[in-house]
């Protein structure tokens, strides 16, 4: 069966109880209403032009405020620098009303970098202001805003995939290989606050975690392979540095672990390996350590 | 209207003016991919209706409070929550199969045709590789080929370009192909 057959067979599905239709939703609802005092017995409600003008009028004095409020920072972040601007204006959490000024800026930020280097710069501070929100979240009264606390886990799990997807796009590009520079320097700290934050965490979020950490790891492998593809179609001494730094990270972080005598003698080979240059041998020795 | 811009007036009138016939309207919108959801992740279709009706209050709650983009994406989000608690709680149950007490599988007798029994079959076998999935690839599985939800309507909640959701709906459907085929 090709995969179109397999579609076509899934659509072809798509009314049987088995695969969650049949649900009386209506029935669902007047329960629903019931129980918390909604309306019930599909009332239909007819919104009047008054209802839509107030609703055109906020769509439009938001269009107009939001460019507004960026030009402002933006403003701000040339009159006080990136620093100042970042530190002073931009604390907002999901959920607070600066909080979409702050996203918007970054984008301006993002569209505006004048280097590959800044870009992938700004691309994983942006995704540790994410993470960082998250933990700013549970440790405030976040057993009141579970919600928030999942949503801010599930922005930085789609920064860190825009991230992976940047990485593996196919035509490598020097900007691919900054980003993989920057993720390789920062996916451990990332590792480790989630880790560290774990503990802090609502129990329904707490089993996200692993999804989390899983895509960390991958992204994180998928940042060497893009920077020793770079080093080996290179003589860049920065991408050879990189390399030699992430690959020293890696065995450190292994020989931390308890490990067998297998295993301490493939990082030796591994070792050997990468001071006669082999890195995507090496990085593939390492790579078969599993330690529980 | 077009759905978008009816989506983003209901969201505004709940926000601003806590309004429940808004609500009914959205519920009535995008309610039954985030029941499936439920269906595929719970163990029976109680359970499903169950947290349906909590996955509800606690959107009604969280609009009041937080301005909300996309209204389905928060529904799957709040489900994945209300999931994991049904499990806390209650701890994982166990499918046992329909045997006879000497262990050999039970005869069912069915009224349906052979054909019918099989397409049954079929559907039972698909669901079950379903649960397999992990809840991102249920997620977008449901919304593209169950809802039947446009690549751009679900690029734009994954907050993703079109071409990366399209990546992640191959994935997903390549996942579920090899399940299938595998056993």
């Amino acid at each position: 069966m090709n995969e179109r057959d397999f579609e076509k067979l899934l659509e072809s599905m798509k009314d049987a109880p088995e695969m969650g239709a049949g649900f009386e939703t209506q029935k669902l609802w007047d329960r629903f209403a019931e129980e918390n005092d909604f309306p019930k017995n599909n009332e239909t409600v007819d919104y009047g032009f008054r209802d839509y003008l107030e609703f055109y009028v906020f769509q439009f004095s938001h269009t107009m405020i939001k460019p507004l409020a960026v030009s402002m920072a933006v403003f701000l972040l040339l009159l006080g620098g990136f620093a100042s601007a970042n530190s002073s204006s931009f604390n907002a959490l999901p959920g607070e009303p600066m909080y979409q000024v702050k996203l918007s800026l970054e984008k301006f930020q993002l569209a505006t970098a004048f280097s590959p280097e800044q870009k992938a710069k700004l691309q994983v501070e942006f995704t540790s202001r994410r993470l960082e929100e998250m933990v700013a979240l549970t440790a405030t009264a976040y057993k009141d805003n579970a919600v928030a606390v999942r949503i801010a886990m599930q922005q930085f799990k789609k920064e860190v995939e825009n991230i992976q997807s940047d990485l593996k796009q196919e035509d490598a590009s020097s900007s691919q290989t900054e980003l993989a520079k920057e993720v390789g320097r920062k996916t451990k700290a990332y590792q480790e606050t989630v880790a560290d934050s774990i503990e802090n965490l609502p129990d329904d979020v707490k089993q996200e975690t692993d999804v989390v950490q899983q895509i960390l790891k991958d992204t994180q492998d998928e940042a060497v392979e893009v920077i020793i593809t770079a080093h080996e179609a290179t003589d860049d001494e920065a991408v050879a540095r990189e390399l030699e730094k992430t690959f020293e990270q890696e065995v450190a972080t292994l020989q931390a672990k308890d490990l067998t005598l297998e295993q301490k003698q493939k990082i030796e080979t591994a070792i050997l390996l990468q001071k006669e240059g082999a890195y995507r041998r090496a990085f593939q020795l390492l790579k078969e350590i599993v330690v529980e | 209207m077009l759905p978008d811009k009816l989506e983003q007036f209901l969201l505004l009138r709940i926000r601003g003016f806590q309004d429940k016939a808004a609500f009914e309207k959205l519920v009535k919108m995008y309610g039954s991919g985030v029941l499936r959801f439920l269906h595929f992740r719970l163990p029976s279709r109680e359970d499903a209706e169950d947290a349906y009706s909590t996955v509800l209050l606690q959107v009604w709650d969280y609009i009041l409070r937080t301005e909300v983009k996309h209204f389905n994406g928060l529904l799957f989000t709040v489900a994945r929550n209300v999931i994991a608690s049904h499990y806390e709680k209650r701890g994982r149950v166990k499918i046992v199969p329909i045997e006879n007490e000497d262990g050999t599988e039970k005869q069912i007798q069915s009224a349906l045709s052979p054909q019918k029994i099989m397409d049954k079959v079929d559907v039972s076998f698909v669901k079950e590789k379903m649960k397999e999935l992990d809840e991102d690839d249920q997620e977008i599985i449901i919304l593209r080929y169950l809802e039947g939800y446009s690549v751009k309507h679900i690029a734009k909640y994954l907050g993703k370009t079109e071409n990366t959701t399209s990546v992640k709906i191959h994935r997903a459907i390549k996942k579920l192909k090899d399940l299938y085929e595998r056993t």
